[in-house]
């Protein structure tokens, strides 16, 4: 079965935003929420500093903390890809997946339930890359099959050095950022 | 239009064409097309051709060698030094720091800034304040201040960011943050305007560029 997933580049990422206006746009997102978001981080002291600028979503975990709590099965992984995804109608906005989620991926929609981001799973059925995807700028953003050892995002994992967030937590995150 | 106004203000000659037909005409005949047939077919698709140096243009240079000139014949001709000399620029005085200004990728000058998309991601402008500055003056990450210039021009409250990822004799903001048009609603008042604390600037004796980012300013804690 395929496992969906994105490889990030953040030496190539500028830290725009587009990503997230592509998202609002794509999906709707209300005003004042986001399925997704950028990170700048800075370590050091002037002039010597590091820094990674990081495109966060939900990282779609093969390990899922936030299926498990789920206590009416909204909270599910989807056929394809592994995608983590959340059936609106089942969901009774408890919060418990807000909780549970070790990177604050999730918001309660004022609609009433859990929202997060899907991987544009609507477009990729299509063919088509997510909304956030398709529009970066720099090309730092890549979609498709960790478990294809020949797709674009393997081959970028078998020659790049990558790092995933929050590792400790144990969720097997499928988002990578290269760095 | 343009053309009237120019008439107006004694510049009619940068407009040598009747009207604007006769203008489009002449730049399209210079692409061996013209305003005629483009009205026919409304789109040219040409060629790609090769524009950067990447892509194996021979690159040349506007000066009488050719050449990228370390050593300028055009400027010795027009009096000035052929090979620029550094001149050390103004210090700012005691407790002031250097304004400087610059773009956030969200925003596109002033006026993107009441877009509801773009004001939900980045509502206001943060003044960046260097880790050790900050501490001198007491100022907190997050903490509004006010920044006074060396003319005694006080700029709206504005949110401290402070970071290491500035110089310790300056401080940095986004442009095109603190609206005073009421009806901008969403950003109306919210973050500070550098160009109201930009009251000086100076220009280049050569190619007469304009340099702004020549302006001192102190912080103004407020109590």
């Amino acid at each position: 079965m395929a496992r969906y997933g994105m490889v990030i580049d953040t030496k190539r990422c500028v830290g725009c935003q587009d990503c997230v206006v592509a998202c609002k746009t794509e999906n709707n997102v209300p005003e004042g929420y986001n399925r997704d978001w950028v990170v700048t981080e800075a370590h050091g002291k002037f002039p010597t500093i590091n820094m990674e600028i990081r495109t966060e979503r939900c990282n779609h975990c093969s390990n899922t903390p936030c299926v498990a709590c789920c206590p009416t099965g909204a909270s599910h992984i989807h056929d394809v890809g592994g995608v983590v995804l959340v059936d609106h109608d089942k969901c009774i906005g408890c919060k418990a997946c807000l909780a549970a989620c070790p990177y604050d991926a999730r918001f309660v929609n004022p609609a009433g339930y859990a929202d997060k981001c899907t991987f544009c799973i609507h477009r990729v059925e299509k063919g088509e890359d997510p909304a956030c995807v398709s529009v970066c700028p720099t090309h730092c953003m890549h979609f498709g099959d960790l478990d294809d050892p020949n797709s674009e995002v393997s081959k970028l994992l078998q020659s790049r050095k990558h790092h995933t967030l929050l590792p400790e937590a144990g969720t097997k995150p499928n988002i990578y950022y290269l760095t | 239009m343009a053309k009237k106004l120019a008439e107006k203000l004694g510049l009619g000659h940068y407009y040598p064409w009747k009207n604007v037909e006769e203008y489009l005409d002449t730049r399209l005949k210079k692409i061996g097309y013209s305003l005629e047939k483009m009205k026919k077919t409304g789109i040219v698709k040409r060629e790609k051709q090769p524009i950067y140096f990447e892509d194996g243009v021979q690159p040349y240079f506007w000066t009488q060698s050719g050449k990228i000139e370390f050593y300028s014949l055009k400027l010795r001709e027009h009096g000035f030094d052929p090979v620029p000399k550094y001149t050390k620029h103004e210090e700012p005085p005691a407790g002031y720091f250097r304004l400087l200004y610059g773009r956030a990728p969200v925003h596109t000058f002033s006026k993107t800034q009441n877009n509801p998309i773009l004001n939900d991601m980045m509502s206001e402008n943060e003044v960046w304040v260097n880790q050790d500055i900050a501490r001198r003056y007491g100022i907190k990450n997050g903490q509004y201040v006010k920044l006074k210039n060396t003319d005694g021009i006080v700029s709206n409250k504005v949110k401290a960011k402070v970071t290491e990822r500035i110089r310790t004799d300056c401080v940095y903001m986004v442009h095109g943050f603190g609206h005073t048009s009421i009806r901008v609603r969403n950003t109306y008042m919210k973050g500070a305007s550098d160009a109201e604390l930009i009251t000086k600037y100076k220009m280049d004796p050569i190619m007469g560029g304009t340099a702004m980012n020549v302006n001192f300013v102190t912080f103004e804690l407020e109590a």
